[in-house]
This record gives C-alpha cells, structure tokens and sequence, in this order.
C-alpha cells in the first residue's frame, strides 16, 4: 500500500473508529477527528513530503504512482474498457493536498464545539475530508468523478443539518448548483473514455483498450494527441450540434467546474452557502472545497482540451476579470460580515481564473499559488467572522463599533489577515496576485488575452482595499459600542483555544508572503509547464 | 554581485553589508516591540537605542559613498527571491550615492524623531505600539531606498503605506483619525494601480526589474511604463490629482506627520522618479512639469488660510514635493544632466520641514499641558488661540526661525540653496519650451512667494504678538503654565535647525550649492531676486498679520477656496466616491434579484412547487437508521470484551448490518421516489445515479453497437 492510499484510508479509518464511539461522548469523537487530521498531516510531511523533497524539476513529473486494475468491461468487439485506482501526485495536487491536510486539523479543532448529533458531524466531515483528498490525487478520470461527487454529500448534510436558519435552502442550492455542474462532467467524461486507447494495454491484448487515465488523454509537448481514436466523439475536427465536439466539451466542464469556483454568474450559491454554513463547513468550503473547481480547470479544461483552452482562453479570462471586479464590488455592500467575505472569496479566485487564462508561466504558478493563499487567508476569514457569531450570534458589520479597544488580539489578526487578503507586499496573498498580474499582461498585439482585461483586473486590488478597510474602519475603529441584539458583555478578547486555531494561519500568511520559494520550488515546474504545453496550439 | 548562499556574504563589501542589515534590525526592532513591547514599559529607550545605533550606520553608509567616484558606484548585491517559468525574481541592494543619501536622511531623521517621541508620547497607553509601528515604518523605509529593483521598491512601497496607516490611526478610538488613515491608504492604493501596471509591462517587455537591466528605447510601451510611475509616484507624493490624502492624514501623531508626511515617505515618490527619469520620455517629463508646479501653487493658495497649525505645514509639504516634481520634470538647472536639484531639495525640505513638523509639535504638546494645568480647553491647534509664545519656548522660537527661513528661501539658509537651483531650472525649461511653458516658472515663482507669506504668517500667529488663549476662555494664569523646556524634545530641534543652514550641504560657499558645479552663465542675480520675493512675502505677511489673525468677516469665496483646498474633496466626493458606492449597491441588488433570481426563476419553474425538503427530517432519519443502529450494535456488548467476541461481532454483526443497511437506505429511498414533492435529498442523489446509469448504457450501446 502507498503513501497516498494511506494517506486517503486514514480519514475512512477514523470515521469506523467513530461509528464504534458512543454518541454521548462528543469530546471523544471531536479528539478522534482532530487526531486523525493531525496524523495525516504528519503523515503528509513524513512519508510524501520527502519524495518531493529536493522540489519538482519537470512537467508531469508524477510521484508516488499507485496504479492498480480496478474494473474492466468487455465491449464486445469495439475493445474493452479500462477503469484503473490510479492515484499519483504531481506539484499542483501535491501543493492542494498540503493545504487540505493543513487546514483540516483546524477545521477539526473548531468543530470541537458542535452540540448537535456530533457523531453523524464527525462522520460526514471526515468522509468530505477523504473525498478532497481523492480529488487532487486521482489520476484516473472516473475515480476523479466518484470523489468529486462524493463530496456532495457530506457537504449537504454538513450544511443543511448545522447550519443557521435557511440552512435548508442554503443546502438544496448548494446541491442542485453543483449537481448541475458535475451531470456535466459526467458527460464528457464518459464520451471521453471512449475517445482515447491504453497505448501499452492495447498493444498487451491486442483489442483497443479504452481508458479513463487523464494522462492518455493529453497531448505530447508537441501538441500531438497519441492515443486519440480516430473519428470518435471527442477526436479532433468531430462536430457535435453544429460545433467543434472538443471546444463544446471545453466548455461545458468549463461552466462544471466554474460552478465549483465559483466564478460569476454561476456564484450565487456561495454567498447562501457560506452565510447559512457553521464556521467550520464555511472554512472547508472556502480553504479546500473551492479549489477543486480550480484543479479541475488546469488538469481538466486546459490539459485535456488544450487547443480549445488556448482557442477561447478570451472567455475564461474575461470570466475571472468579471469575478474579480464584481465580487469586490457587490461585496462592498454588504452588511453581514460572512456575506462580504463571500464575495471577496469570488473575487479572489477570479484571480485563478485570470492566471490560467494567461497560458503564461507566471499566470499559471500565479493561479496555483493563488488557490493556496486563498485558502490560507479564506480559512482565517471565516473564523474571523466566526469569532463574532460566537459571541453574540450577529455577524451585521455595523452594529458594531470600536472593538479595536476591546478585543485587541483578535484585532492583530483580522489585521493581518484583512491585508493578506488585500494583497499587501510581505504577506501572501501579494505573491500570488501579483503573479497573475504579471502572467496575464502578455503584450498589446497578439497576445493570449486583450491588455484591457489585464489592467482592469488591477482594480480589484483596489476595491479589496475599499471593502476591506471600510469594514476594518466601521467594526474596529471608534469608542466600542454594540447595537444589535446579541449581549455585548460577550465581546472578550480571544481566548487561547480560539488564539490556537489563528496562530498557524498568520505564521502561514507571513511566512509564505517573505519566502514564496518555500511552496513554488513544488509547483512552480508542474504549473508553468502547462504553459508550455499549451503554448504548442498557439 | 550575485549571492547563492548565505557565505557569500562573507565576500561583501562592509558598508553593503551594514546597510542590508539595517532594515534587518528595524525589524527585529518591530518584532520585539509588537511582542514585548507593552510589558517593556513601552520600550521606549530600546527603540530609540536601536534607532541611535542605525543612524550611525547610516551614516558610515553615506560617509564611505561620497568617499567614493560615482564611477566605483553603485555597489550591489542581489539573490534570487523565487523562481518563475525560468526567471529568477530578485532582491537585491543598490547604492550609489542617491540611495545612501537617502539612508542618511531616513535613519537620522527617524532617531531625531525618536528622541522628541521620548517625550511626546511619555504618557499615552497605547505607546508600545506607537514604537512598533515607527520601528516598521523605518525597516520598510530603508528597504524602499535600497531597494535595486522596482519590484522590490513596491513590494516596501506598499510596508510604507501600512506603516503610514497604523500610525495616521494611532489613536484610532477618535473619528477623525478612522477617516483619514482609510482615506491615505485607498488614495495611495489607487495611485499603486498605475505603479503596477508598470510592473506589468516591464515583466512583459524586459523580464526583469532591476536598474541595471533597465535601457527604454523611447517607445510607445516604454512610455507607458513611464507614465504608470509616475501614476504611482504623485500618488505616494501627494500630487494633483492624488494630493487630498496628505492634508488629513495629520490627524497622526506630529511626530509622526514629521517623519512619515513630511521628511522620508512621501519624499519616495519623487526618489522614484529621480531613479527612474533618465528613462522617461520628453513628454512625461513636461507633464512631470505641470504637475509639479500646479500642485505648488494650488498647495501654496491653500496653507494662506489654514488656522490648524498642522495643515499649514501639510498644504507647505505638498507645495514643496511640487517643487521637486517639477524639478524633474524640467530637467538639470546645471550641465551634468542629473536631476540633482530635485534630489537636493528632497534633502534639505526633510530637515527643515522635519523641524518645523516638531516644532507645532512641540507647541501642540506644550498647549496640552498648560491647558490640563490650568483648566482650560480649547483647540490646541488653532493658531488663533496661540500668539506670543516665544516668551515660554524662546529656543524653539529660534529653531523655528531657522526653518522657516529656509523654507522661505532666505540666503544662509539651504532652502537658498535647494529651491534656486529648481527655479532656474524651470526658467531653462521654458527658455527652451517656448510660449505657454513660461506658466511653469511663473507658477513657481508665485509659490514661492507664497511660501514666504504663509510661513511667516504661522510665525506671526504662533509666536509673535500677545497670547490669545484669554479669547478662548483660559484664565489669566494660563501664560504661566506652561512646562519646563524639556531637553529631550529641543535637543533634535536644535540639531535640525544646524542642518537648516547651508554648513552641511555647501560648506565652501552659502551662496551656491558647491557640490552641483552650477555652470557659470547664470545670471548672479536671478538668486537674490528669488532671495527677494521670499522677503517681500515675508513683508506682506508682516503687515497684514500685524494685529493677529484676520476677523471673520474678510471671508468670502476666495477664502474658501483656499480654505477647502479648491473645493477637491467635495469634488471627489460627489463624482467619484459616492455614484462607485452607488454603483455597488446597485450591483448588489442585481446579484440578489436578477442574477440569482433567474436562478430561483428556472428552479421554480423545474421542480414546481412545494419544494420544501424537510431536509432535518431526513438528516433524523440517517442519524436513527444508519448511523446509530450500527454503533448501538457496537456499544451493547459491555459486559464482554473478548477478543474472539469481538472478532465474530464483527462478522456477524458489523457487516450483517451495514449491508441492511444499505438496503434499508435504498428501499426507503425507493419509497420517496413516489412522492415528488417531499424534495427529499435522496431524490437528487438517485437522480444523478440513474443519469448517470443511463448514460453510461446509452453511450455503451451506441459504441458496441
């Protein structure tokens, strides 16, 4: 057994061990879950980290391979076909994975206090946990589906079963949206396994062995698709209601997976979701759940496809740039704390969108890199905000005043994360958008994207600034004061448990904003070779 | 030089190194202060202790260039930052003698400021901070002027700006300093779109951000990068359009105002530019101009009617970054094609303005005091409640009259020096220019009589004539209030109103900056002329302020004008800030009711009605059917604990269950189909699996088919 089917059973085994736990005892079940979370982020940096250990030299450099036969069907005379557990890790899945493993023993540390039926709780989140792990490290396309899909489930209950008061709608939207998304994906998926052959296992038994391996299916650094089949349904120059099959495929994963960004229009399940969710489901959604909707646009939309990507690159960079400007714009009007801070969230994954779309090797490492800080920052965020709903149980921006006298502590932190999130130089976030900046400006002539979408994505940093500033000025700024309905007494600085759950956040947020080498060395080749890929259909 | 690993350092030149381990310690300085800092009595003597040893090393950096040719300059040193697509992105540190100039300049004027903060700030709770923050602003400060790349210079560019706004909301429980330090930071952020989009196109263009990988050609890009500078540069500088931040941002600290707003950050923009301005076109150079002296004046009309004793010196330190700006921007007054006299300016406006900033400083802190003495309360910073008082601060009088002379221009003095070179340098540029280009030094000239006037003016109301306070309602007693000189806040004042004087900046000759070899076909008298107008402003102040401030009633349009700074913050205010909040609320209300209510509109119209999940209710129903049974299972058998038990439980019992389990799951969810209208979750996972099975059936068929 591998490192990373380890790595993916330590979740699953941690979930019987709670089945076999009594109900009563929720300090056991929360120990039980952190435990494991914490483990296979030990687990993470002692048996996987070392494989990278000296950085990643090489595009497609996949470590840790565990491919085993999994199901086979016969198809009669067309061949067979080919379903593999195929798991591997390269820079981006590896630099994912990392920021899943760090962010879920926090996750598990804040759930801690939840009352209600803890022991159904602790089950769906690790088996969510599980199933974004399988994500980044499936390489088969099918096992890809089957984890993208289970995490569905767990997020449902997650949010429909602890979540506020429209938890219910809130839930039924995240559901349908996403299922929405993913029937897409589906789709393709399957028109794609029978598009591409096993090249060895053809050759092996002599028939055409049709394949899920997302790695059959991308073309050499020349741009030459090897085991494509001739004439099938997603080959080159295939029309498919009155368009190019491969660019309509592009695009219908593109709106799959945009959802999962989520990147405008397709966004406004976020807000619902994260404004209903407990804090700690609003941290897995935004640090991890997030991502998966950037991974699949990289390994799936681009890799796959990336002669469409780079034929109509104009509309996914066009999407982030109108991720970034509107988020930042409808989140300036909002008054609950947790709604803006959704909004922002668009905003700031648009900037993953805007990196991808560049074909640039700065945009891609900038979009890769972008995700990790996002969830870095995302996940501080939303406990920031939890800290408050904690208290009072009233998250309304302006009910409060002043705290900056009161809750000087915690006002460090917002502080910091505020301006990571703001982009300023010394903390994280600027590395990465800056970045994209850099990838996404490729010229005035001929250039993958127009230099006006380039330059007015820069304005999103501005208008972070405005919301970000605006609210640290309302809420922390003054003589304290507190109107809303909540008790104010409960305003006290942050207590240790609640300072624990911060500390490694920031350390993480200054940390990688001083010495951004630290994660780039892993992913820099494996992203920015994509640039490279794509540059061959230019 | 390229350093790989930390023992290269051991091959760098001593004063490179010292000066790259300068921000080092101010750092160590802020981390120490932010964390112990509160428990350390605010650690007050250690910041300033640190801050005495950096100035030293400052000034052994500054020293060892200028004993060096500029051809042996600059030293540098840089390392790879991190790694992109093949690139290096670089750090690195650059002197020459501009930026170990500047290094002098930051690391002595942040000590003197230091020492007058001892006193300054002695009794106010909040002081660790206040010490943490200025030690930040310092290590930021001195990584922008050392800085061998633009990326790097924005990367501190931006730490400024956080510095700048901790401390203009030092006293953050206040309103006005909420508002202003907001205001700094989005007015600067604004200007920093320009500064990156410049970096945009560099990155595309030329791969690299160092100086020395830096040759423009002149063309359509390259002035674009020019021009996204200088966006970012009057925004740091607080030029026409971007100008509105620096007036409120004195809600600081004053000894912050005289560091931060006056001698070193909003000085970077006009270091930028001088950096950058052998690369810049004509035709920036020209805007560069009009900027410039647009501002000065536009500043100037604005400090003639100010009453706070601070925006005075705000609306004067515009005016005076217009000077340098329009330095620039009209090129060399001399023959050696630098913009040195710019640079000089920049040099001699820290320490005057510096010392004047302290100066209001300290008369601010005195006010304070004697009013808490004598039980009076009236704004401290109303120059029309203040007069006379050089006969309680006698020394500071006379460092005041040190720096505002020089401010003015008079001879002896380095303003003399300084602004002179500007103004002849702006006469050559419309000399050359032709027609409309003589508006730039007209301007210039206007404001620099102006200068005289205002300055003079605040001398006259602060410190000459009778004491006003009676009029505020202090008591008779109040003159006798106030504190004992204290040598911790005069001493800095004293040493800055020395190097107000031309000895440290043109020893040989007061007259004529000896360093810049001005060519010798100027005319001798074009400075004393200046030297004259300063004098007839001084004049005019004079008489006109010679009974105290003017009364009420010679107010009118023209004084509100002046007053409001030309009405630019309603300006802003009705065209720019307020339709954006519009235009946010409105995209909010389209995100709500159009973008998602389409949504809502095509799931009503799909699922019809009476989609109320009971989703609570089913979430009961996995608690009780599937998750308790299988643990209930688990935790009856207590009586037993063996391990064959155990072992067959687990076969028989375990996975026996899990398998009803899942049978159950399915049966009930069986059931549910039927009824639509329950919305029940497993509705919508059955969904998907029987699209799913179709599909992949379907898609079988066809292929084998």
């Amino acid at each position: 057994m591998g490192s990373l089917t380890i790595l993916l059973l330590m979740p699953l085994v941690a979930l019987l061990v709670i089945l076999f736990l009594p109900t009563g005892k929720k300090g056991l079940l929360a120990q039980v879950t952190s435990g494991a979370t914490l483990l296979q982020a030990v687990w993470f940096f002692v048996s996987i980290l070392p494989s990278f250990q000296n950085g990643v030299a090489q595009f497609m450099d996949f470590r840790l391979v565990e491919q085993i036969q999994w199901i086979r069907l016969d198809l009669g005379k067309t061949g067979l076909l080919n379903i593999e557990f195929h798991l591997a890790m390269d820079g981006i899945s590896f630099i994912l994975v990392m920021l899943t493993v760090l962010v879920m023993p926090i996750v598990a540390y804040k759930s801690f206090e939840v009352e209600k039926r803890p022991k159904t709780y602790f089950a769906l989140l690790l088996l969510l946990n599980m199933s974004m792990l399988g994500c980044f490290i499936a390489v088969d396309f099918f096992l890809f589906y089957l984890f993208y899909e289970f995490m569905l489930l767990p997020m449902f209950f997650l949010i429909g079963l602890w979540g506020g008061a429209r938890r219910e709608y809130a839930a039924i939207k995240f559901f349908l949206y996403t299922l929405f998304g993913s029937v897409f994906v589906l789709l393709i998926m399957v028109g794609l396994a029978f598009s591409f052959t096993d090249p060895v296992l053809s050759a092996e038994l002599g028939r055409p062995v049709y394949t899920f391996n997302m790695l059959h299916m991308m073309p050499d650094m020349a741009g030459h698709f090897g085991n494509m089949v001739p004439g099938s349904i997603f080959s080159t120059g295939v029309d498919l209601m009155g368009m190019d099959a491969r660019s309509l495929a592009f695009f219908v994963l593109l709106i799959g997976f945009a959802i999962k960004v989520p990147a405008v229009p397709v966004h406004t399940w976020l807000p619902d979701a994260h404004v209903e969710a407990s804090t700690p489901i609003s941290v897995v959604l935004a640090a991890v759940l997030l991502k998966v909707g950037g991974y699949g646009i990289i390994r799936i939309c681009y890799g796959l496809f990336p002669e469409a990507g780079v034929h109509y690159t104009f509309w996914v960079a066009l999407m982030g740039m109108v991720s970034i400007l509107y988020g930042a714009l409808v989140a300036m009007s909002q008054k609950d704390l947790k709604a803006m801070i959704a909004y922002s969230s668009i905003s700031h994954m648009g900037f993953v969108l805007l990196g991808i779309a560049s074909l640039a090797p700065a945009g891609l490492d900038g979009a890769v890199l972008q995700m990790f800080n996002h969830g870095v920052v995302s996940a501080a965020l939303f406990l920031i905000a939890g800290v408050l709903s904690d208290r009072t149980h009233d998250r309304e921006i302006t009910h409060y005043t002043g705290l900056w006298g009161k809750m000087p502590r915690y006002t460090a932190f917002v502080l910091i994360a505020f301006f990571a999130s703001m982009g300023l130089p010394g903390l994280n976030g600027f590395v990465s958008e800056m970045l994209v900046f850099l990838g996404s400006f490729g010229g005035f002539k001929n250039a993958p994207i127009p230099a006006w979408i380039s330059f007015l994505s820069v304005l999103g940093i501005v208008f972070a600034a405005v919301y970000f500033l605006r609210t640290f000025r309302q809420m922390f700024f003054g003589e304290f004061s507190y109107v809303g309905t909540g008790d104010a007494a409960s305003l006290v600085d942050l207590k240790t448990k609640e300072t624990i759950l911060f500390v490694p956040l920031t350390i993480m947020m200054i940390v990688l904003g001083i010495f951004p080498g630290l994660l780039l060395q892993f992913m820099e080749t494996a992203a920015s070779g994509y640039a490279t890929l794509l540059s061959a259909f230019h | 030089m390229q350093l790989h690993t930390l023992s290269d350092l051991g091959k760098v030149h001593l004063p490179v190194l010292l000066a790259a381990v300068i921000p080092v310690l101010m750092l160590l300085g802020f981390v120490i202060l932010a964390a112990w800092g509160r428990r350390m009595n605010g650690g007050g003597w250690l910041a300033v202790g640190l801050h005495g040893l950096t100035a030293l090393m400052g000034f052994f950096v500054c020293w060892s260039t200028w004993q060096e040719d500029n051809e042996f300059l600059p030293w540098h040193i840089w390392w790879e930052w991190f790694q992109v697509g093949g690139k290096s992105i670089t750090m690195g540190i650059w002197i020459d003698h501009k930026s170990s100039s500047m290094l002098g300049l930051v690391t002595g004027i942040t000590f003197l400021v230091h020492v007058f903060s001892l006193a300054y700030i002695a009794h106010d709770e909040m002081r660790h901070r206040y010490w943490g923050y200025l030690s930040l602003f310092a290590a930021a400060m001195c990584g922008l002027v050392l800085a061998d790349n633009l990326l790097m210079m924005f990367v501190f560019w931006e730490l400024v700006g956080l510095a700048s706004y901790l401390l203009i909301g030092f006293w953050f429980k206040e309103e006005l300093p909420a508002m202003a330090s907001q205001k700094a930071f989005i007015v600067n952020r604004i200007a920093d779109a320009g500064f990156i989009m410049a970096l945009m196109l560099l990155w595309a263009k030329y791969g690299s951000f160092q100086w020395a990988g830096l040759h423009f050609q002149g063309n359509a890009a390259d002035t674009l990068i020019g021009l996204g500078l200088l966006i970012g540069a009057i925004g740091k500088s607080a030029q026409f359009p971007f100008q509105v931040w620096l007036p409120d941002a004195m809600a600081g600290p004053t000894p912050v105002s005289s560091l931060i707003h006056a001698a070193t950050m909003v000085v970077a923009g006009v270091y930028l530019l001088i950096r950058m301005h052998p690369l810049m076109s004509p035709d920036l150079h020209v805007l560069m101009a009009c900027i410039g002296a647009g501002t000065a004046l536009i500043a100037a009309i604005s400090a003639l009617t100010q009453t706070d004793i601070k925006r005075v010196l705000a609306y004067s330190t515009i005016s005076q970054l217009g000077f340098m700006v329009m330095g620039i921007g009209v090129g060399p007054a001399n023959e050696s094609g630098e913009v040195n006299f710019a640079m000089f300016h920049l040099l001699t406006h820290a320490f005057f303005k510096c010392g004047l900033f302290l100066v209001a400083g300290y008369v601010i802190h005195s006010l304070h005091a004697a009013q808490e003495k004598a039980h009076a309360h009236f704004d401290a910073q109303d120059m029309r409640f203040m007069g006379g008082l050089r006969r309680q601060m006698p020394l500071v009088f006379v460092a005041w009259l040190f720096f505002a002379a020089s401010l003015a221009g008079l001879p002896l003095f380095s303003g003399f020096l300084s602004k002179d070179g500007i103004l002849i340098g702006a006469m050559h540029f419309a000399e050359r220019m032709g027609g409309w280009a003589w508006v730039v030094p007209g301007a210039a000239v206007v404001a620099s009589f102006l200068t005289a006037f205002y300055i003079a003016r605040q001398g006259i109301l602060v410190f000459m004539g009778r004491n006003r306070a009676q009029g505020a309602g202090a008591k008779e007693d109040f003159q006798h209030a106030f504190p004992k000189t204290d040598w911790r806040m005069v001493t800095p004042l004293l040493i800055l109103a020395f190097a107000s004087t031309w000895v440290i900046f043109s020893p040989g000759n007061p007259f004529h900056p000896e360093y810049l070899k001005t060519s010798a076909h100027e005319s001798p008298l074009l400075p004393w002329a200046f030297a004259g107008i300063a004098v007839l402003g001084i004049a005019a102040a004079a008489i006109i302020f010679r009974k105290g401030p003017l009364p009420n009633r010679a107010q009118g349009w023209v004084f509100d004008l002046s007053f409001k700074h030309f009405f630019l913050d309603d300006i802003y205010q009705s065209l720019i800030v307020r339709p954006f909040l519009a235009l946010s609320r409105l995209l909010a209300l389209v995100d709500h009711f159009v973008v998602d209510g389409a949504v809502r509109l095509v799931a009503g119209i799909v699922l019809r009605k009476g989609h109320r999940a009971s989703l609570s209710e089913a979430g009961e129903w996995l608690d009780h059917q599937v998750i308790d049974p299988v643990a209930n299972e688990i935790i009856q058998p207590k009586e037993q604990h063996s391990i064959s038990r155990a072992t067959a439980w687990l076969d028989q019992q375990l996975v026996d269950r899990i398998v009803n389990g899942v049978a159950t799951l399915v049966m009930r969810s069986g059931k549910r189909v039927g009824k639509l209208q329950s919305g029940k979750m497993q509705l919508y996972l059955l969904y998907s699996l029987l699209a799913m099975l179709v599909l992949l059936l379907t898609l079988m068929f066809i292929f084998t088919g």
